[in-house]
């Protein structure tokens, strides 16, 4: 089924309203994680729900906020209270169990100093608890655009080497007649007969299908791979070819095959 | 005299304060949520509290319900935050499926349909009646849109939205095929989107 007759097959809308069977909605959570066409479906769908639900909205009575959070309040309540039953054994032993009149007094007034001191420790934990979480959130931020931007850099590093190595040759593949905003970019080693691969602008391939390279040798096509959108590396070295007169792109099932299709053809170039 | 204008200017500084809330995003929400701060939950309730009621409300037809549900769902926000995924949709989408589903868990579970067997019909339907006109008025000069959908669609949207049945219980029940609900679900939800802008 192509993706528009899925669409447009009410499937979507059982899915925002929650009316789609596990199954469907298993798929369809899948699907939307792959396809930007159909998340955007999603989005919309939902995006009316929230419109609906705004303006189906009534105004709940005024004292129900403060009631709510009293409810909240107590709930932290309690799972502080786990906390700090915790923290209680340690105090415990500091009560001697042979105490005489005469030193009650003082120790009422440790009783009073233990029990300050834990409460101080106990809101220090929270909040160093609490800061430290934020802490922890705010690096891993952090080191996730710190690899993105390393993964950037390294990929635009090897365009530019390539780009400035004299011996390489820079062969623009452009859109064919069906798609011609389309293009890619071969980078050609005249000494190794290395050939590099970047797509600059074709749309991802659908998860079962790859982009093939070919290289014409002698007016025939010979299979230089398949260009892995999966990888993080923008420029990917393929099988190197002497003589080749043309390259071209088509568009394969996973894996690559034996001679190209030429309906799917996307770019082409020549050298 | 003068205390007096003093007094109005700084009610009306003071109310423009409270209008101009500053707009968090969702993701300033969910992380204030996160760090159990009180703000994130004023936020919340201030900016979807009326939504959140207005599903509930439908949902269960009663406002003593209503009153105990919206409860649930805000407690049930704050407990289960961290289970939001956003790569599935929105903060806002999340918690009206929270709260319909929160909803339609009350009508379908034993003591609520015992309850409402026990009830005298007028009654249930005076109820109805009352949160008719409750939702009118909170809308003043607003259509009720559901209203200006066609009675099939709206039908549909009552059965499915609100009282949760499944395509294939709903297909059952009107006695149409379940590819004619699919489809009708699709334009019904297309219709709405279309009421909605012209309400904008």
């Amino acid at each position: 089924m192509d993706i528009k007759e899925y669409i447009s097959s009410g499937i979507i809308e059982a899915y925002v309203m929650g009316l789609a069977s596990e199954e469907e909605t298993r798929i369809l959570d899948c699907i939307q994680s792959n396809n930007p066409e159909v998340k955007q479906a999603i989005l919309d769908a939902q995006n009316t729900l929230e419109d609906f639900a705004s303006q189906q909205a009534i105004a709940p009575p005024p004292a129900l906020k403060s009631a709510i959070w009293a409810k909240i309040s107590e709930e932290n309540q309690e799972k502080n209270e786990i906390e700090e039953s915790v923290a209680e054994p340690v105090t415990t032993p500091l009560y001697p169990s042979q105490g005489t009149e005469n030193n009650k007094a003082p120790l009422k007034w440790f009783a009073i100093a233990a029990t300050i001191l834990l409460v101080a420790s106990i809101s220090l934990n929270l909040y160093f608890n609490s800061t430290q979480n934020s802490i922890k959130n705010q690096l891993a931020t952090l080191t996730i655009a710190q690899k993105n931007n390393e993964l950037a850099y390294q990929n635009l590093k090897s365009k530019w080497d390539l780009v400035n190595n004299p011996t390489v040759k820079t062969i623009p593949l452009l859109g064919v007649e069906k798609h011609p905003d389309m293009k890619a970019v071969v980078y050609f080693e005249q000494n190794s007969n290395d050939v590099y691969l970047a797509l600059e602008n074709l749309p991802i391939a659908p998860k079962d299908q790859q982009y093939q390279l070919w290289a014409i040798v002698d007016g025939k096509p010979v299979s230089l791979g398949v260009f892995d959108q999966d990888a993080a590396a923008t420029v990917q070295k393929m099988t190197a070819v002497t003589s080749a007169q043309a390259f071209a792109i088509t568009l394969e099932k996973r894996g690559g095959v034996a001679s190209p299709t030429m309906e799917n053809m996307y770019v082409m170039g020549k050298v | 005299m003068l205390d007096c204008q003093l007094f109005f200017y700084f009610c009306l500084k003071h109310f423009n304060f409270l209008n101009n809330q500053p707009k968090l995003s969702e993701p300033e929400i969910i992380s204030l949520l996160l760090q159990q701060d009180e703000k994130g939950f004023n936020y919340l309730y201030d900016n979807y509290a009326a939504a959140v009621y207005g599903i509930i409300t439908r949902v269960v037809s009663e406002k003593e319900y209503a009153d105990e549900i919206i409860q649930d769902v805000f407690v049930k926000i704050w407990k289960n935050i961290a289970q939001f995924d956003s790569e599935k949709g929105r903060l806002y989408t999340w918690m009206i499926n929270l709260a319909r589903n929160t909803a339609i868990d009350y009508i379908r579970s034993k003591g609520f349909q015992n309850e409402q067997k026990n009830q005298s019909i007028p009654d249930f339907v005076n109820d109805s009646e009352q949160y008719a006109t409750a939702a009118n008025v909170d809308h003043i000069g607003v259509k009720e849109v559901l209203s200006q959908l066609k009675e099939e669609w709206r039908e549909l949207i009552d059965l499915a939205y609100y009282k949760g049945y499944t395509q294939q219980e709903i297909a059952e029940r009107l006695d149409i095929p379940i590819g004619t609900i699919k489809t009708r679900t699709r334009n019904a939800l297309i219709e709405l989107k279309k009421l909605l802008k012209d309400h904008r």
